[in-house]
């Protein structure tokens, strides 16, 4: 028999560590084409971490995302970027491109003051163009500012970082703030359970994260849905198999360890939301381990809910849901 | 892997004077898909291995006086593909469009299906659902038998009669009135795809023109060494107007044969005999929905 039910997970977890120092770093230079070289620790797994950094720099100089060149990770040039671990990289190295960025900005903002004839408070910066915020019609390009930065021997470089500010926890009983900030989010999924086979099939998941403001929607959008996908399949699929004698793990390859395929997945509805006034940059928060947190509680609810089974652990396989089944129809008949 | 020489032969006759020559020590290889893992892990060492992919007369999948004749070297995927497979051998097409990947599928072949004999071969057990013939030639002739004597024999690797020499060349069965005649396959396994099959059921139900069965054929993939036999539960269809309810009676004796079959595997048997019936209930919906006869709500 097949049988659905439907299942809610909420969740929030802390972004940027504050019990221990958790700085990144950046380099950036705007060359006289106006291209920009920006340089960070930052590994990218894939997640797009040198995407949100071009963002970043982008919008802090007032360029566009195409002049902006990312170099990555390569601890021979780059600075310190600390983990790519605890959704943190967004937080920090964001940040930390944001503030190499304002360093540079310093001779950008004096030329163009100088050349517009405008105090570097009110000149805006926005998409290749400088201007006055009292008179839109004072107003020069990018590359003319670049121009007149190199008739002025000056150069567009900037170093920075961040680290949240580090209150530490108390060393009695840990208590204390031990993040700068939080992200928030709840996922609701359906799932169809054959009573029979045990098959859980993975119909819809809505998945709404609050992630301060979002740094390129399509990136937070596929963070959703891979962490969707890793979730659910931590609770119908995924078990390391340890040997109770030897200790030794027993699936250590991709045919015995089950991840989920395409087919498997359920279709992702990600909701993001924003919210403003965190530390982030622009206002941004983590999303990567976010993604995946709710859609475990919400699978286990929802094969619950399906079944009338009380399971609170993972992985729930085939043969455990067909047992609880025949108990449960024990018990009711 | 072990070194070994390589021939790539076009033709079958070609292909048996070498395995006839090099039977110490050859191994052919279709789609290479299951061969390429056990020379990778020094499970076969052959000093020659054949290659049979440049043979052209072997890959087919044709309808000749009433009688399906598919080459060894059909792939999964052009079998999943066939429009007659599909509409007359439904159980045929529900095997092989489910067997690992798209990749696998489009190299994997039918015959080392077969020829491998694995517990969890799914065109193997489709194939043995049917009963269906295979033919095998050498140097030395021809014979044709049917797919359960050759699960049977003992031949150069032990797991079928297929002897060192000797090269599976076609798989063929009558084609199914479908009018009177349904089959079926189910795969049950731990994902969507990509997947080996915890059971891989397979039925065939032939019945007369008031609908009473006449033939029955249910085997159990992946539960025994070889599809397991549920000839009890086929004998108790036989002669019986078919219906659900008439179905669901032989559920019970297909879960006592699983129980004693597997009695020394105590942690696997629970699952399996509950998830075998799951899997039957499946089949005869499935089989009652073609022939016209029921409509099962799940
Ligand atoms: C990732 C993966 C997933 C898989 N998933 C499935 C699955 O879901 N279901 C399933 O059933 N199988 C699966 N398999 C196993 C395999 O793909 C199939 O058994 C396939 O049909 C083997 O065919 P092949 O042409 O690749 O055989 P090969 O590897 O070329 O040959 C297999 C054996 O048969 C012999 N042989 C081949 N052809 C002949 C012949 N004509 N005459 C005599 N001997 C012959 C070879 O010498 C060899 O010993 C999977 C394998 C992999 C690697």
């Amino acid at each position: 028999m097949k049988r659905r039910g439907t299942g809610v997970g909420c969740m929030f977890y802390g972004v940027g560590n504050t019990g221990l120092p958790n700085p990144a770093a950046a380099f950036v230079q705007v060359l006289p084409d106006t291209s920009v070289h920006v340089t960070v620790g930052a590994a990218d797994i894939g997640q797009g971490s040198s995407t949100m950094a071009a963002s970043v720099a982008a919008e802090t100089l007032g360029l566009n995302y195409e002049d902006i060149h990312v170099v990555w990770a390569d601890t021979m040039y780059a600075p310190e970027g600390g983990a790519t671990s605890a959704s943190r990289q967004t937080f920090i190295t964001g940040n930390a491109v944001k503030n190499a960025c304002q360093t540079a900005m310093g001779e950008l903002k004096r030329t163009a003051s100088e050349e517009l004839n405008v105090p570097e408070e009110d000149l805006v910066f926005r998409k290749r163009e400088i201007y006055s915020n009292k008179d839109a019609s004072v107003r020069m390009t990018y590359p003319e500012l670049m121009a007149a930065m190199g008739k002025k021997g000056r150069l567009a470089v900037g170093a920075g970082y961040y680290n949240p500010k580090t209150t530490y926890l108390s060393p009695v009983d840990m208590s204390g703030v031990p993040y700068e900030l939080y992200s928030y989010a709840t996922c609701i999924l359906e799932v169809e359970v054959d009573t029979d086979t045990g098959e859980v099939s993975l119909l819809k998941a809505v998945s709404a994260h609050d992630v301060g403001t979002p740094i390129g929607i399509k990136l937070v959008e596929g963070q959703i849905e891979g962490g969707t996908a890793m979730g659910t399949g931590f609770v119908i699929s995924e078990k390391i198999d340890v040997d109770p004698k030897t200790l030794a793990i027993k699936n250590p390859t991709l045919s015995k360890y089950i991840i989920e395929t395409s087919m498997d997945v359920p279709v992702v509805y990600p909701i993001v939301v924003s919210s403003e006034g965190e530390a982030g940059p622009f206002g941004a928060k983590g999303v990567g381990e976010p993604a995946l947190i709710p859609s475990i509680p919400a699978t286990i609810a929802a094969i619950n809910d399906a079944i009338g089974s009380s399971f609170t652990s993972t992985p729930i396989f085939p043969a455990d849901i067909v047992k609880a089944w025949k108990e449960q129809q024990k018990t009711q008949g | 892997m072990k070194p070994f020489d390589f021939y790539a032969p076009t033709t079958v006759d070609e292909a048996l004077e070498l395995m006839h020559k090099y039977q110490d020590s050859v191994s052919v290889i279709a789609g290479g898909t299951d061969l390429v893992l056990e020379l990778n892990e020094y499970k076969a060492t052959p000093a020659v291995v054949i290659d049979l992919k440049k043979i052209k007369e072997l890959n087919y999948i044709r309808v000749e006086d009433g009688v399906f004749r598919i080459g060894a070297m059909a792939t999964h995927a052009s079998l999943a593909a066939d429009q007659a497979v599909k509409e007359k051998v439904r159980i045929l097409h529900d095997a092989t469009r489910q067997v690992g990947s798209p990749q696998i599928r489009n190299l994997g072949t039918i015959g080392g299906n077969i020829a491998q004999s694995s517990v969890a071969g799914d065109g193997l057990a489709a194939c043995v659902t049917l009963n269906a013939d295979v033919t095998l030639r050498s140097v030395r002739g021809t014979r044709t038998m049917s797919i359960n004597d050759f699960l049977a024999g003992e031949g150069a690797q032990k797991r079928n009669i297929l002897a060192a020499d000797e090269l599976l060349t076609e798989i063929s069965f009558p084609v199914p009135d479908t009018k009177h005649t349904a089959t079926a396959f189910y795969k049950l396994a731990k994902r969507k795809s990509l997947a080996i099959s915890v059971i891989g059921g397979g039925m065939v139900v032939t019945v007369d023109d008031n609908g009473v069965c006449t033939h029955a054929s249910m085997r159990g993939g992946a539960l025994g060494r070889y599809p397991m036999h549920f000839a009890d539960c086929e004998a108790l269809l036989v002669g019986k107007k078919l219906s659900y309810a008439a179905m669901l009676e032989t559920l019970p004796i297909m879960h006592d044969q699983i129980l004693e079959a597997n009695r020394s595997r105590p942690w696997s048997v629970f699952y399996k005999k509950e998830g075998a019936q799951g899997v039957f209930k499946k089949l005869f919906a499935d089989i009652l929905g073609q022939l016209g006869i029921e409509e099962v709500q799940e």
